[in-house]
Order: structure tokens, then sequence, then C-alpha cells
């Protein structure tokens, strides 16, 4: 498979950073990381970009990788709906932006019951780590 | 939980030499202007320069910049776009001309999901255009840049020395260190700014003069530089790459 050049490169980078920065001295034995389904992140791409940074930056570890679902409220009149029907009437580009910058789903999402684009991410933006384990 | 993106946006950022945040804490006294123009400024002489605007919800150094198109590559990371020699990236890439009705953290947050993917590589000087005010990016910008040079723009209004001296104090207090006050929109022999920086004991770096023409040349930056205002620019970015060492 070619070297990945999206910015799932990226994503990853800053997991290895934070797990060795974590870990100290430690030697990391596995991290444990959570993508929120709003971000979008291809898995695939980056587990990959996980796997080479780690030899890149000489750590010999396990990446467990959790999704974690979307759900979105409306601050306006509390109704509280999923990814799927957030996302689902978007376009291509529109769905890409909220891929870049989660907080987006504002700009492009509006209540599906009063219409408001006051919106607040419950669950499942992005990428977070639930846990780094040394030896 | 852990949020990875600050690794990512110091490792980022620590790929500059030096990041200049253009602040003022009061809105309207042409910040933006004057960050791009300085950008544009800085790369006319040499320097290799990058911009970014740090105004998540209301961007606008592109419409100064004449960026008509939000196009952007990726290179494991977001590669910011090459224009009139320098790079730059913005919000307005994701959210063009749409409304980006953020809150305080959610702020934080889009702005840290930039930081960390944006790649810099190259880049001598990052200007970051700030937002007004002084609110939720801009201190946390402060907590994350221990070496950033803060450039302080005042126009003349006694309503602007007001708000930049509290900004000043703020910085001070934080030991953040000022590259120095350059005034905006100067007439005649508006000494207000200057007065400000000497009081504060900080460099004055420029007077950048009203000039009706600039209007005009937004979105040129062959004319934006053309003009009194973007002429002085230039002499304060010979000054800015004087000070931090680039010799031109």
């Amino acid at each position: 498979m070619s070297v990945p050049t999206l910015h799932e490169w990226a994503l990853a980078e800053s997991v290895i950073l934070a797990a060795l920065s974590r870990a100290q001295e430690g030697k990391i034995k596995k991290v444990v990381i959570r993508l929120g389904e709003l971000q979008q992140v291809d898995e695939e791409i980056f587990s990959f970009a996980l796997r080479e940074l780690a030899k890149l930056y000489e750590i010999d570890a396990e990446f467990e990788i959790k999704e974690e679902k979307a759900t979105v409220r409306c601050r306006r009149c509390g109704f509280t709906f999923s990814f799927a029907e957030a996302l689902s009437h978007l376009d291509e580009s529109s769905k890409e932006a909220i891929h870049f910058v989660p907080e987006l789903v504002k700009s492009f999402v509006s209540c599906p019951k009063c219409g408001s684009s006051d919106l607040e991410i419950i669950s499942g933006r992005g990428v977070s780590i639930e846990e780094v384990i040394t030896e | 939980m852990i949020d990875p993106r600050i690794y990512g946006a110091l490792k980022r950022l620590n790929e500059v030499e030096y990041v200049i945040p253009v602040m003022s804490g009061k809105g309207g006294v042409g910040k933006t202007l004057v960050a791009s123009t300085l950008a544009l400024a800085l790369s006319k002489i040499g320097c290799k320069v990058g911009l970014f605007d740090v105004d998540i919800t209301g961007p606008n150094c592109h419409v100064v910049l004449g960026i008509k198109e939000p196009q952007f590559e990726e290179e494991k990371g977001i590669v910011p776009v090459l224009t009139s020699g320098i790079r730059f990236m913005s919000i307005w890439f994701f959210a063009q001309s749409r409304p980006i009705p953020l809150r305080g953290k959610e702020k934080s947050s889009a702005l840290l999901e930039l930081l960390a993917v944006t790649r810099w590589e190259g880049i001598d000087i990052l200007l970051l255009d700030m937002p007004p005010g002084v609110d939720d990016e801009i201190l946390d910008l402060i907590t994350l840049l221990k070496n950033a040079r803060y450039l302080l723009v005042t126009s003349p209004s006694r309503l602007s020395i007001e708000t930049v001296s509290r900004t000043l104090r703020l910085l001070k207090a934080e030991g953040a260190e000022i590259l120095g006050v350059v005034g905006n929109m100067i007439r005649d022999d508006d000494s207000a700014p200057r007065s400000l920086a000497e009081r504060g004991g900080i460099q004055y770096l420029s007077s950048l003069p009203y000039d009706p023409a600039v209007e005009e040349a937004i979105g040129n930056p062959e004319s934006l530089l053309s003009t009194k205002f973007g002429r002085a620019v230039i002499s304060l970015a010979e000054k800015v790459a004087k000070v931090l060492g680039f010799a031109h």
C-alpha cells in the first residue's frame, strides 16, 4: 500500500506524540484510541499511519481503535439527533469540511426540529485517547 | 480522555522559527490588514512567511489576499496554500461564506484542530491574525505559544488606546515577549500610539498612515504593497526582519 497522504496522517501523529508524552520514560505497550463518528476518519488510513509513525518514533505498541457514536443536540429546543441524521442530506464537500473541522457541523447542519444552528456536539466529535498503557 | 491535538499543534508551531501573533484586543484597528500586508511585505524582502487566520468565526485575510477558490492540498496534513509568495491557511477554506456560529470552547477546539494538522515546514515567520477581544482563542494561544513575539496594533483613537493598554498589561503579566506596537490609520501627528508604547516600555515600531487608497487595493496584493500604507508596511517588515535577525 502506498503511503497515505491524507490529513489522517497528521491526526495519527498527534496521537503518537500524545502517547509518548503521557508515557514519559515508560515503554508504551498499548494505546486505546476513540474515533468520533462526526470526524469521519478513514480508519484504514489512520491505522496505517499509526503503524508507520510508530516505526518512525520507535514505538512497539498495540493500537486499539474504538468507534464513538456521534450525537448532536440543539441548544434551542433540546432535540437530539445522530450522525446519520446530521450528515445524511449533505454533499461530499460539506462532509469533507466537517471531516477537517467537526465544529463546522454548525455551519452546514441545522436542527431537524426547529431549524436552529446553535448545536452542541455531545459525543463522537473526533480523535481522542482513552488510555495509554505502559510497561 | 486525552486530547492528542495539543501535542500535534505544538509540533507544527515548533517547525517555525518565529510565531508573531498580531493582536490588539480592540476590533476595527486594522489587525487583518496589517497582518496580511506585513506577511506580503516580509515575503517581498525575502523571508519565508506563513499567515494563519485565527479569527475562526470571522475570517477575512483571504479577502485581503484576493483568494477566490477554497482549494488546498493534503500531504500528511493540510498544506497551507501558496499565494502571492506566502503560505496561508484559514477556516475559510472549509466554511467559505457560511456563518460559523461557534461558542467559546468550540472556537478553541476548531482552532486547535487546524493548528494540529497544518504543516508550516520551511517557514521562517508565521504571522497569526488574531480575532478582536481577548477571548478563548487568544488565551489558549498565549498558553500554547511560549516563544511567540506579540505585535500589538492600535489606532490613534482613545477607545483603542484604552483597550490595547489593557491587552499590553495582560501580555506582560503572562510573561509574553512583545515585539512592539504599531500605530495604524495614523493622520498628521497622531502621537497616542507612540506614547502608549513608551508608557509600556515597549518598542514603537511604526506609524502606518491612514490611506484611502487601501480599500480599493484590498484583494490585489501588488496594488496593496504599492499604496502609501503598503510602502510603510514594507519599511515595518524590514525593521521586523532586522529585529528577528533576518538580514536582507
